[in-house]
């Protein structure tokens, strides 16, 4: 999997027990303002904030959740993908 | 050449520059009618808050070109200043534990309750409807963009509202003194007319969405979320589909009518 640049620009919040990634003033221009999140995508997202590598968040993930680790690695392509598109992460 | 004015906001005296006369005239009219004095000069410092440059006009100016291209919108210097004043104050009303939330705020039965929405879902339509089948049972306070504040001395739970000058298109406001928020109401058009109560989570991010602010950085972005949390665990929302019709006008009335009554009657079971 490549390597990514988290756009730091973007905040991690939680909003009455919900997690959302907002756009600060900075990066309104080119991210959604407000990407709700739900538990899975706060842990891939909180990884990625510390510059974890793609098969270490797959590792973590799949701890944390007991799930299939070939689901967690899809579901984490998906996830960057997605939010490449959105502007919140680069691919380098 | 800037100078430098006293705005008082949910009793909080916030000092910025501003540029032009026209805003201070409006803004001036405005406190006098709350009862506010605004001092122009030599006021007590107590908020500089970052004046509003030539640079922060011209950015603006291209974000409301790029954004409402089609429409009627005022693109004069004033008119940008006075809209960018807006997420300046509220920026600076954020460590009161007070922020600019949008919504059509009216006065019900001694409390204040706010219509809230995305623009253009029909908050003042929802507003007319009241009127139409309940009269002078309401009144508006603000038409677009009150003041929300959490005071320290009060109990957890109970949140302000307060007058602004930005009140909407259709200039619907009052002076006002400071009310308790009795509930908001999130609006969504559809196809029949529905209301229930959001739990806390569902209703954190619409409401965070409806928070005015500039979301300048991590830091406000954190306070901005705490502020709505603290607001959607403090009063009941009401999330509301309709049709935009009498109907649904009667059936918002008479949903928070049933369960104030059943708060009164619980509350009122736990006293004896």
């Amino acid at each position: 999997m490549r390597k990514y640049i988290v756009n730091d620009k973007m905040v991690l919040v939680d909003i009455c027990g919900t997690g959302a990634l907002v756009a600060t003033k900075a990066a309104r221009k080119d991210c959604p303002y407000v990407i709700p999140f739900n538990d899975v995508a706060v842990s891939f997202w909180k990884l990625m904030e510390q510059e974890a590598d793609f098969e270490d968040i797959v590792r973590a993930v799949t701890e944390e959740y007991e799930v299939d680790e070939a689901l967690v690695r899809k579901d984490l392509a998906g996830f960057m993908e997605d939010l490449a598109r959105r502007n919140c992460i680069r691919f380098v | 050449m800037s100078k430098e004015y006293q705005i008082i906001l949910a009793d909080i005296p916030l000092n910025i520059q501003l540029k032009n006369d026209e805003i201070s005239v409006d803004l001036w009219r405005w406190l006098l009618r709350q009862g506010h004095p605004m001092y122009r000069e030599n006021v007590p410092l107590q908020d500089h808050i970052p004046p509003i440059t030539d640079e922060d006009i011209a950015s603006e100016r291209a974000y409301f070109e790029s954004t409402y291209l089609d429409n009627d919108v005022e693109l004069t210097g004033p008119a940008l200043e006075f809209e960018m004043l807006l997420n300046r104050l509220s920026d600076a009303l954020l460590k009161y534990d007070a922020f600019i939330f949008h919504g059509a705020a009216f006065q019900w039965r001694g409390k204040a309750y706010i219509f809230t929405a995305p623009s253009g879902t029909g908050k003042t339509t929802q507003y007319r409807r009241w009127r139409e089948v309940y009269g002078d049972e309401i009144r508006i306070l603000n038409g677009d963009k009150p003041v929300l504040r959490f005071l320290q001395e009060e109990p957890d739970g109970t949140v302000r509202v307060y007058p602004s000058p930005w009140h909407g298109k259709e200039g619907y406001a009052r002076g006002f003194s400071k009310l308790p928020l009795g509930g908001i109401i999130y609006l969504e058009q559809g196809s029949e007319n529905r209301i229930w109560k959001m739990a806390p989570e569902e209703a954190g991010i619409p409401l965070f969405t409806q928070l005015l602010f500039s979301a300048a950085d991590a830091p406000s972005v954190q306070k901005g979320a705490s502020l709505i949390d603290r607001l959607a665990n403090s009063v009941p929302v009401w999330k509301l589909v309709n049709l935009g019709d009498h109907a649904s006008a009667k059936l918002t009335h008479d949903t928070i009518l049933t369960y104030e009554e059943s708060q009164k009657s619980d509350h009122g079971r736990k006293s004896e």
